[in-house]
C-alpha cells in the first residue's frame, strides 16, 4: 500500500477554503488601490511639503517643494510654537469634559430606554433630532440663544429669581463654557444610541438568571450589564473623543476662536493658518502632528478592545 | 459500482491532528456508520471523501479510481449536511430540482426524478412550499431528497437527524435504512448516536481521537468489542466495570469482591485488568445465588417496558437493566449475579480486550 | 422545604391559551415532571411558578403562602434554564459565588460553600477558570450549583439535559435523581423527553396544549394512560394503537380490525368486560411493543407481515405491517423473524381500550 502524494497534473494543491481566500484577495484589490490612493498618497503629500518653507505665494506647484526643503525646521518651530500648544491644550480640555459628561448623560438615557414606557417612540424622536442638525447651523442657534440679553440668560432669571445678565460668547472662560454645552447637546444622543446598542445586547437569560438568585437592580447593572458592555463603551469614548478634537463647525460660528484666542481649538488654528496666513507648509506639519496624535489615542482604544479579543480567542483554543 | 476507500489517510489543522492514518474499504451498497464522540474527526473524514479537504498524506479511492486530489466537482458524491443548507427562497420542490438544474439534465428527466424522490420520501405533497412552512422532520427530508435525486457514485451524511425530537429520529432511521435498500447504493453515515447506529448500520467503524479504533457489524462491535473504548461507548446503558488483577487464569477483583476463572484467555501474561459486563446481562435478586455479589440499591429508574438498577457494592454502582417492572425499595439489600458467559476482559493497560466469557471460580 | 399548589392556573398570550385552568399539587421534597411535546404550556407554567410570566388567572402557593403576585427576586428559587445563562464573562468561582455575593455573605463564608459545592458538582480543578472554558457538560453542572448553593427550598429545571450528548445525558439522569434526594428539595422539571421523565420523577404531569392530561407515578402513566395521548407519547417505541370495532358473535366478544384480522379475547380476559363498558363500537385497541405476541402465521387472529428489523444490541424492533395497520414488536433477538415472513400478532400483557372518538380510556 503506498502512501505517495502524487499529483495529478493541473490539480489543485489549495483546498477549497484557500482557493476561496485567494479569490476574496483579488477581488478587494480595486477596493484596495483606491484606499491607498485616498490616503497614502496625500498623506505623503502632507509630509512632503511640511518639510519646506513651500507656500501657495511661491508661484510654483506643490511639488516643486523640493527646492525650499527645509527637513524638519517646520517640526522644531511647531514645538516652540505657543499658539499651537496652546490650542492643543484647550482641546484637549474641551475634549476632556465634553466626553465624560456625553457618555453618562447618554448612558442614564440608554438606561431609561431600555424598558418600555408610555411615549417611548415620541420620546425617541426628540432625543435624536439635535444630531440631525447641521453642526453650523447648531452652532449659530446656540449663538443666538448665549446672547447677552438672549434666551439662555432670561431662562437663568427666571429659574433663580436673580436678573442674571451673563456676558457668554464675550467672556474667555465662559465661551468655554458655551462651546461645550453647544457640543453635548449635539452628540449625546451618538453616545446614548451606541450605549443603548451595547445595553440591550446583554443576553437577557443571563438578567433573569442574576434576579431569581437575588440581585437587585444595581447589582445586576454592575456585574452582568456593564462588564458585557466593555466593548462598546471603549468604542463609543474613542469615536468621540477623536471627534471632539476634531471640533470646528460649531466652535467657529460661535466665537472664531474669540475672544482673543480664548476659545481657539486646534481646528481653529489650522482653518487660520492655512487660509488667513498661507502658511501652508507649515499647517503640513500642524496637521501631521495631530494625525499622530489622533492616531495614537485611537490606537490606545483599539489596544484594549484588541486584549480583549485576544483574552477570549485564546480561551476557546487552548482547550 | 462505488466502493469508498480511504488508505493511509491523515489530516493535521496546525498543531491539531484531526485523523491519523485512517484505512477504511466501504464496498458497494453497504450502509456504513462512522460513530464517535465529538469532535473526534467523523466529519472530517466525510469531508476528506468528498474533497472539500486534501489530505497531508494517503490516497482516496472511489469506484477504483484515485481522487486523492481531485475536486469535489469531479467525484460524484452526494452529501447531506448537517444543518441542512436548504435554499431558504426556494420551495421544497425547487430544492430538489436544483441539483440536477446545475448540471443541465433534460426538463423531463428532473420532473421524473423529483417525482419519484418526493414518493420515496413522503414528501409530493409538500413540494409547493418553503423550507420556513415545513416542520423539522419533513425539512430533513426535504434535504435527503435533494441528495437523492442526483445518481451519484455514493451517498455522505453527516448526522441529518440528530437535530430531530426523538420520536421522529425512530421513525427517520427506519426510513433510511429501507431507502438505502431500495437505492442499492453506497451510504456513509456519520452520527454520535449509538441506538442509531447500530439500528442502521451495516457495517460501522468506531473513532476516538482521530483514529479509527474498530471496525464491524453492529453485531460484532456489540458482542466483542475490541478494546474497553469500544465496550464503553457503544451500549446504553454503558457496560459497568470493575478494576481486577488478572492472574494465571483467575481474575480478582477486591471492590467489590470477586473471583473468576478466564478459560478464553490463553497466553496472556499476568497484568492488572478490568471485568466488564453489560447492564442486561444481570440478573438483581433478593435471594442469595451462586457467584453474587451483595450490594444495595441506590437508585431505581422505571421506564416501562423494563427498569435500571442501580445498585452499590462498596464503592462502586453497578447498573443492571431488568425486563418488566421490578419493585424495590431504595436501600434494600440485594444480590447482583453478573452473566457470566458474556463478561469480557481488558487489560487494563491499553484496554485491549483479551477474553470473554468467565467461570466460576472453584475452590 | 416546599409544597407547591397550582390552582386553576391560565395563562393568555392574546387569543392564545397557552395553560388552562391548570390544579397541580407538588408535595415537598417531590420530584415533578412536567412532560409533553412542544407548545404543550409546561415551560410556561414552569416560568408562572418562579414568576418570570403573571398567570392570567388562578394562583400559586407555596406551602400555604400565595405567592402568585410576588416578584421573581424574592420567591427563593432555583432556575436552571434550558441554555443555562451562565455569566460567561466571570469566573466558575464568580458564578458559584453570585448568589451568596449579592446577599452580603461574608467572604470566609462564601469561599467555604462554593469549594463544597464546587466538590459535590465535581468542578474543583476548573474552578478558577473563565466560564467559556467550559465544556458543555461540565456549564451543565454549573448551573445546578449556581442555583442550588442559595438552598432554595424549591427547584425548576427547564430541559436541562437537551443540549448534552446521548452518552452523558443517561450519566446525568441518575447524578440529578441522586442530587434531588440528598439536597431534599422539591423540584419541578420540564422535558419533552418521555425517557427522562420516566427515569427521574416520582410523579409526571403529562400535558398537551395548555391541558392537564394526566398527573400520576411513572408506572402509572405507564400501565394506565387515561387517554390516548399519553398512551402514545408514554414508552418508546409508543404503544401500537390499532382502530377497529367491537363486534358481537355467537354471546362472544370480538375486536374487528378489517381485513387483517380479529382478536377474541378469552372469558376471563379481562378485555372482555371492558369491551362491554364501551360507550360505542369503534375503538382504538392499544398494546405496547414489549407486550407484542409473535407466532408463525396461523390463520386465525390478526395477520401482518414483517418489513424491518433492527437490531439494537440485545434487542430487536420488529416492523410489521397489514392492511391499514402497523405494528412494532420488541422483544430479545431470540424472535426469528425476516423481512417477509408473515405472523400472527397478539397480545402477551396489558392491553388498552380508548374511544375513538373522545380518545379517553375505555374502563
Amino acid at each position: 500500500m503506498t502512501t505517495s502524494t502524487t499529483t495529478v497534473t493541473g490539480a489543485p494543491e489549495l483546498s477549497l477554503a484557500q482557493q476561496g481566500v485567494k479569490l476574496g484577495r483579488w477581488m478587494t484589490l480595486p477596493t484596495q488601490l483606491l484606499l491607498v490612493f485616498i490616503f497614502a498618497f496625500p498623506g505623503a503629500m502632507i509630509i512632503y511639503v511640511s518639510m519646506s518653507w513651500w507656500g501657495p505665494l511661491d508661484g510654483v506647484p506643490w511639488y516643486y517643494a523640493y527646492e525650499s526643503l527645509n527637513w524638519f525646521d517646520n517640526y522644531a518651530e511647531l514645538l516652540e510654537d505657543e499658539r499651537f500648544w496652546g490650542s492643543m491644550w484647550r482641546t484637549f480640555i474641551i475634549m476632556i469634559v465634553v466626553v465624560p459628561v456625553e457618555f453618562f448623560l447618554g448612558l442614564g438615557l440608554a438606561i431609561l430606554f431600555v424598558d418600555n414606557f408610555a411615549l417611548k417612540r415620541v420620546f425617541y424622536s426628540v432625543l435624536l433630532m439635535p444630531m440631525m442638525v447641521v453642526p453650523a447651523v447648531a452652532g449659530y442657534m446656540f449663538y443666538i440663544l448665549f446672547q447677552s440679553n438672549g434666551p439662555i440668560n432670561q431662562l437663568l432669571s427666571l429659574i433663580t429669581g436673580y436678573e442674571i445678565d451673563l456676558v457668554w460668547l464675550s467672556d474667555p472662560d465662559n465661551a468655554f463654557i458655551a462651546i461645550m454645552v453647544a457640543d453635548i447637546w449635539q452628540w449625546t444622543p451618538l453616545m446614548f444610541l451606541i450605549l443603548l446598542a451595547g445595553l440591550l445586547g446583554v443576553p437577557e437569560d443571563q438578567l433573569k438568571a442574576a434576579t431569581l438568585l437575588g440581585a437587585n437592580w444595581a447589582q445586576k447593572f454592575w456585574r452582568i450589564a456593564l462588564p458585557k458592555m466593555r466593548i462598546v463603551m471603549v468604542i463609543a469614548l474613542v469615536i468621540r473623543a477623536v471627534e471632539a478634537f476634531k471640533l470646528f463647525d460649531v466652535m467657529y460660528v460661535m466665537t472664531k476662536g474669540g475672544p482673543g484666542v480664548a476659545t481657539e481649538t486646534i481646528s481653529v488654528y489650522i482653518y487660520k493658518v492655512t487660509f488667513l496666513e498661507l502658511e501652508w507648509s507649515y499647517v503640513s506639519a500642524i496637521g501631521f502632528a495631530v494625525l499622530m496624535f489622533l492616531t495614537a489615542l485611537g490606537g490606545i482604544g483599539i489596544a484594549i478592545l484588541a486584549n480583549a479579543q485576544k483574552k477570549k480567542r485564546l480561551a476557546d483554543v487552548v482547550d | 459500482m462505488a466502493q469508498l476507500e480511504l488508505h493511509g489517510v491523515s489530516k493535521r489543522y496546525g498543531n491539531i491532528v484531526a485523523v491519523e492514518d485512517i484505512d477504511i474499504t466501504v464496498p458497494d451498497n453497504e450502509f456504513f456508520c462512522i460513530f464517535g464522540p465529538p469532535a473526534c474527526g467523523k466529519t472530517t473524514l466525510l469531508r476528506l471523501w468528498l474533497g472539500l479537504e486534501m489530505p497531508d498524506s494517503g490516497e482516496i479511492i472511489i469506484n477504483g479510481q484515485a481522487m486523492t486530489h481531485q475536486p469535489p466537482a469531479a467525484r460524484n458524491l452526494s452529501m447531506v449536511f448537517q444543518n441542512l443548507a436548504l435554499f431558504p427562497h426556494m420551495t421544497a420542490g425547487q430544492n430538489l430540482r436544483f441539483p440536477l438544474v446545475e448540471r443541465k439534465v433534460p426538463e423531463t428527466e428532473i420532473a421524473r426524478r423529483v417525482a419519484q424522490v418526493a414518493e420515496t420520501l413522503h414528501i409530493t405533497g409538500l413540494l409547493n412550499k418553503v423550507p420556513a412552512h415545513l416542520s423539522g422532520g419533513e425539512r430533513q427530508r426535504v434535504a435527503i431528497g435533494r441528495s437523492l435525486v442526483r445518481d451519484p457514485a455514493a451517498y455522505l451524511m453527516d448526522e441529518p437527524i440528530s437535530a430531530l425530537d426523538a420520536r421522529l429520529r425512530e421513525e427517520m432511521r427506519v426510513e433510511l435504512s429501507r431507502l438505502q435498500r431500495e437505492l442499492k447504493h453506497t451510504l456513509i453515515y456519520v452520527t454520535h448516536d449509538q441506538e442509531e447506529a447500530m439500528s442502521v448500520a451495516d457495517r460501522m467503524c468506531i473513532m476516538d481521537g482521530g483514529r479509527v479504533v474498530q471496525v464491524g457489524t453492529p453485531d460484532e462491535v456489540y458482542n466483542f468489542p475490541e478494546t474497553v473504548y469500544v465496550a464503553e461507548f457503544v451500549g446504553s446503558p454503558p457496560i459497568n466495570l470493575i478494576d481486577g488483577r488478572y492472574e494465571k487464569g483467575r481474575f480478582t477483583a477486591t471492590d467489590p469482591a470477586l473471583t473468576v476463572g478466564v478459560p478464553d484467555a490463553k497466553n496472556q501474561p499476568d497484568c492488572d485488568a478490568v471485568i466488564g459486563f453489560r447492564p442486561e446481562d444481570i440478573q438483581v435478586n433478593r435471594e442469595v445465588g451462586p457467584g453474587a455479589i451483595s450490594a444495595n440499591v441506590y437508585e431505581l429508574e422505571p421506564l416501562g417496558a423494563y427498569a435500571i438498577v442501580d445498585v452499590q457494592a462498596g464503592e462502586r454502582v453497578i447498573r443492571a437493566q431488568i425486563p418488566g417492572q421490578p419493585q424495590f425499595e431504595l436501600g434494600e439489600p440485594v444480590h447482583v449475579t453478573p452473566n457470566l458467559d458474556r463478561c469480557h476482559f481488558f487489560e487494563s493497560a491499553g484496554g485491549r480486550r483479551f477474553g470473554t466469557g468467565a467461570v466460576a471460580a472453584g475452590g | 422545604m416546599s409544597s407547591i399548589e397550582l390552582t386553576n392556573l391560565t395563562k393568555r398570550f392574546g387569543d392564545l391559551v397557552a395553560v388552562k385552568d391548570l390544579d397541580l399539587s407538588i408535595k415537598d421534597r417531590e420530584f415533578v415532571a412536567l412532560l409533553g411535546p412542544s407548545g404543550c404550556g409546561k415551560t410556561t407554567t414552569m416560568n408562572m411558578i418562579a414568576g418570570i410570566e403573571a398567570p392570567s388567572g388562578g394562583s400559586v402557593c407555596f406551602d400555604t403562602r400565595d405567592i402568585t403576585h410576588t416578584s421573581m427576586g424574592k420567591r427563593g428559587v432555583g432556575f436552571v434554564f434550558q441554555n443555562y445563562a451562565i455569566f460567561i464573562h466571570m469566573s466558575v468561582y464568580k458564578n458559584l459565588a453570585f448568589g451568596l455575593e449579592v446577599a452580603g455573605t461574608p467572604r470566609a463564608e462564601i469561599d467555604r460553600q462554593v469549594a463544597d459545592m464546587a466538590k459535590l458538582m465535581r468542578l474543583t480543578r476548573q474552578i478558577n477558570w473563565p466560564a467559556e472554558r467550559l465544556s458543555v457538560n461540565e456549564l451543565q453542572r454549573l448551573a445546578i450549583g449556581r442555583s442550588a448553593i442559595i438552598k432554595p427550598n424549591i427547584f425548576l429545571l427547564d430541559e436541562p439535559l437537551s443540549n448534552l450528548d446521548a452518552a452523558f445525558r443517561a450519566e446525568m439522569r441518575t447524578e440529578l435523581k441522586h442530587l434531588q434526594h440528598e439536597l431534599q428539595q422539591t423540584m419541578v422539571y420540564v422535558t419533552h423527553d418521555q425517557l427522562e421523565a420516566m427515569s427521574m420523577a416520582d410523579r409526571i404531569a403529562v400535558m398537551d396544549l395548555g391541558v392537564l392530561q394526566q398527573y400520576g407515578s411513572p408506572l402509572d402513566v405507564y400501565n394506565r394512560p387515561t387517554n390516548r395521548f399519553v398512551a402514545n407519547f408514554i414508552g418508546a417505541p409508543s404503544m401500537n394503537l390499532l382502530d377497529c370495532r367491537i363486534v358481537g358473535e355467537n354471546g362472544a366478544t370480538k375486536l374487528d380490525f378489517g381485513e387483517a384480522g380479529s382478536l377474541t379475547p378469552g372469558n376471563d380476559d379481562p378485555l372482555t368486560q371492558i369491551c362491554q363498558r364501551a360507550q360505542q363500537d369503534r375503538v382504538v385497541f392499544g398494546f405496547r411493543p414489549e407486550d407484542v405476541k409473535l407466532e408463525p402465521d396461523g390463520g386465525g387472529g390478526l395477520s401482518m407481515k414483517v418489513t424491518f428489523v433492527e437490531r439494537i444490541g440485545p434487542r430487536s424492533i420488529i416492523h410489521l405491517e397489514g392492511p391499514g395497520h402497523e405494528v412494532k414488536a420488541v422483544g430479545d433477538n431470540q424472535i426469528p423473524a425476516r423481512i417477509g415472513d408473515i405472523m400472527r400478532v397478539g397480545s402477551g400483557g396489558l392491553s388498552h381500550l380508548f374511544d375513538a372518538d373522545t380518545g379517553r380510556r375505555v374502563e
